[in-house]
C-alpha cells in the first residue's frame, strides 16, 4: 500500500514538473517571439546626410562591425540608385529621393532628401539653428520640430556642442537629438566659439567633412556663405566678397556666429548681396536691421538663456523672444518668408520679404 | 495507473485522427493541446514504468513523452499521424496487458 502511495506520489510530481517543463517553454517561447526588440542598433552613428546636391547626395556613417553597408535611393519615376562609399550620382535635380541603408539585406536605417532644383520655382524650405548643443529635452525638442518642418536643408549658426565639441561629446549632442533630421536634410555647420573651445573643432569638421570653419555651401539657386564666430576676424571680409562674385545664385544668405553689430565692416560687404544674415551666440530669438541689413540671431535651439543679465535683448531689435525654437527660411521665387517656431510648433514671429 | 493510460490513449488516437481528418493549420490546436497532454501523462508514467523498470510499458510511455513536443512544433502530418498511432498502440497494448491481469485476478505491474 505505501509502495503504491509513494509511485502515486512520484507520478504526481514528474507531471508537476512536466507541467513547469511545459509552463517554462512557454514563457520563454512568448518572451523571444512577442516581448524581446529588435536586435541592437547596427549603427553607432547616422546614417547621416553630409551634402546634397543638384544631382548626388553624400551619407555618412558609423558602425561597430565591418558589414558592408548596401545604400540604395528611389524616388517615383526614376530607377533606383546605388550609393557607391556613401555618396549617390546622377540623381535628378529638385525630387524628393528616399533612401534605404541595409546590412545583411535588412534595412537598418532610412530616410529621405531632395536634390537641389535648378530654380526657385519649386521653393526650398531650409531651418536655422543654434546654440543647440545641450543634448537635453529642449535641443530634441526643437529638433523634431525642425525635422516636422521637412526642410532640404538645416543650417547652424554655431555652439553645435556643449562645453566644447569634443569627438565623444558629438554623439550625445548633436547626431542623437538630431538623427530624424540628418536623415532628411544636410547640416551647414557654423561654428560658435564653444566648438573652438579646446581640443577644438576637427570632430566636428571630420564628421561633417569640412575642411575649415569658413566654407560656402550650394543648394541649387541658393548660396549659404559660412563665416566662422567673429565677424571681424582677419580674412573673413575677403572670405565672403570671393564667395559672393562666384556666379549663378540668386539667393544668399551668410553666417557668423556672433551678431553683427552697427558699424561691422562686414555688413558693408554683405548688404545687398545676401538676403539676410543669421546668428546665434546670444540665446535669444531676434530679428534685426543692422545698418540696413536684415539679421535674424537664432541663439534658441537648446541652451537655455541662462542668466538674463547677460542674455539681454539687443537695442534696436524689432523682435526678441527668449523661447526654445527655430527659424524656418521659405525661399520662393516671389520672396521669402521666415518664421520662427518654438519647441512647441507655435509660430511666434513672422517676416515675408518681397 | 490505467487512468493515466487511458488519457494518453484518448490523445494519442485524438492526435492522430485529427492529423488525418483536419486541414492545416486547423488541426495545430489539436496538435497543441494533445501534444500537452501526451507530454505531462507520458512523463508520469514513464517514471512510474521506470521503477521498477517494465520495458514494454516503459517504452510506450516514453514513446507518448516524445510524442507530445513533437505535436506540438507542427510537424508534418505524416509524422503527426505516425507518432500519434505509435503513441495509442503502445498504450494499447500496455493496457490490454494490465486489464487481462485483472481478469485473471492477479496485479499486474502495468497498473
Amino acid at each position: 500500500m505505501t509502495e503504491r502511495r509513494l509511485r502515486r506520489a512520484l507520478v504526481a510530481v514528474t507531471m508537476f514538473a512536466a507541467v513547469l517543463v511545459v509552463a517554462m517553454v512557454a514563457i520563454v517561447f512568448y518572451w523571444q517571439a512577442y516581448l524581446l526588440g529588435p536586435s541592437d542598433e547596427a549603427f553607432t552613428r547616422g546614417p547621416y546626410l553630409v551634402r546634397v546636391g543638384d544631382s548626388s547626395a553624400e551619407l555618412h556613417w558609423r558602425q561597430d562591425s565591418s558589414a558592408p553597408v548596401e545604400l540604395i535611393a528611389w524616388a517615383p519615376g526614376a530607377g533606383p540608385s546605388m550609393a557607391v562609399d556613401g555618396r549617390f550620382t546622377a540623381l535628378r535635380p529638385g525630387t524628393r529621393y528616399s533612401w534605404t541603408a541595409s546590412i545583411d539585406g535588412v534595412a537598418r536605417a532610412a530616410g529621405s532628401f531632395r536634390t537641389a532644383p535648378a530654380t526657385l520655382a519649386e521653393p526650398i524650405t531650409l531651418v536655422a539653428i543654434g546654440d543647440y548643443g545641450s543634448g537635453d529635452d529642449h535641443e530634441w525638442a526643437v529638433a523634431r520640430v525642425a525635422a516636422a518642418q521637412d526642410p532640404s536643408l538645416t543650417v547652424t549658426t554655431g555652439d553645435n556642442s556643449y562645453l566644447n565639441a569634443a569627438g565623444p561629446l558629438l554623439d550625445r549632442n548633436i547626431f542623437r537629438p538630431l538623427a530624424p533630421l540628418l536623415q532628411r536634410a544636410p547640416l551647414v555647420v557654423g561654428l560658435g566659439d564653444h566648438d573652438t573651445f579646446p581640443p577644438g573643432p576637427k570632430a566636428l569638421l571630420d564628421a561633417f567633412d569640412l575642411q575649415a570653419e569658413r566654407h560656402v555651401a550650394a543648394y541649387g539657386p541658393l548660396q549659404i556663405i559660412v563665416l566662422g564666430v567673429d565677424g571681424d576676424a582677419t580674412g573673413v571680409a575677403e572670405f565672403a566678397a570671393k564667395a559672393l562674385a562666384e556666379p549663378g545664385f540668386t539667393r544668399r544668405l551668410a553666417v557668423v556666429h556672433r551678431p553683427l553689430q552697427p558699424g561691422d565692416p562686414l555688413l558693408d560687404v554683405l548688404r545687398g548681396r545676401v538676403d539676410a544674415v543669421l546668428s546665434g551666440h546670444l540665446h535669444r530669438y531676434e530679428r534685426r536691421v543692422v545698418d540696413g541689413m536684415l539679421t535674424f540671431t537664432v541663439g534658441t535651439s537648446g541652451m537655455g538663456p541662462g542668466d538674463l543679465d547677460f542674455t539681454q535683448r539687443t537695442a534696436g531689435a524689432a523682435v526678441s523672444l527668449l523661447d526654445y525654437g527655430l527659424l524656418r527660411i521659405d525661399l520662393r521665387a516671389d520672396g521669402t518668408t521666415y518664421t520662427f517656431i518654438d519647441e512647441r510648433g507655435r509660430v511666434l514671429d513672422r517676416l515675408a520679404v518681397p | 495507473m490505467i487512468a493515466l493510460r487511458t488519457v494518453c490513449l484518448v490523445a494519442a488516437a485524438t492526435a492522430a485522427t485529427a492529423g488525418a481528418v483536419l486541414e492545416r493549420p486547423g488541426v495545430f490546436a489539436m496538435f497543441g493541446s494533445c501534444g500537452l497532454v501526451l507530454f505531462v501523462c507520458g512523463s508520469g508514467l514513464t517514471v512510474s514504468d521506470a521503477i521498477p523498470c517494465r520495458r514494454g510499458a516503459f517504452a510506450s510511455s516514453l514513446a507518448c513523452t516524445v510524442a507530445g513536443p513533437l505535436l506540438v512544433v507542427r510537424p508534418p502530418t505524416v509524422v503527426a499521424v505516425a507518432a500519434g498511432i505509435v503513441a495509442a498502440l503502445g498504450q494499447l497494448a500496455v493496457l490490454g496487458a494490465a486489464i487481462r491481469s485483472r481478469s485473471a485476478g492477479t496485479t499486474s505491474a502495468a497498473t
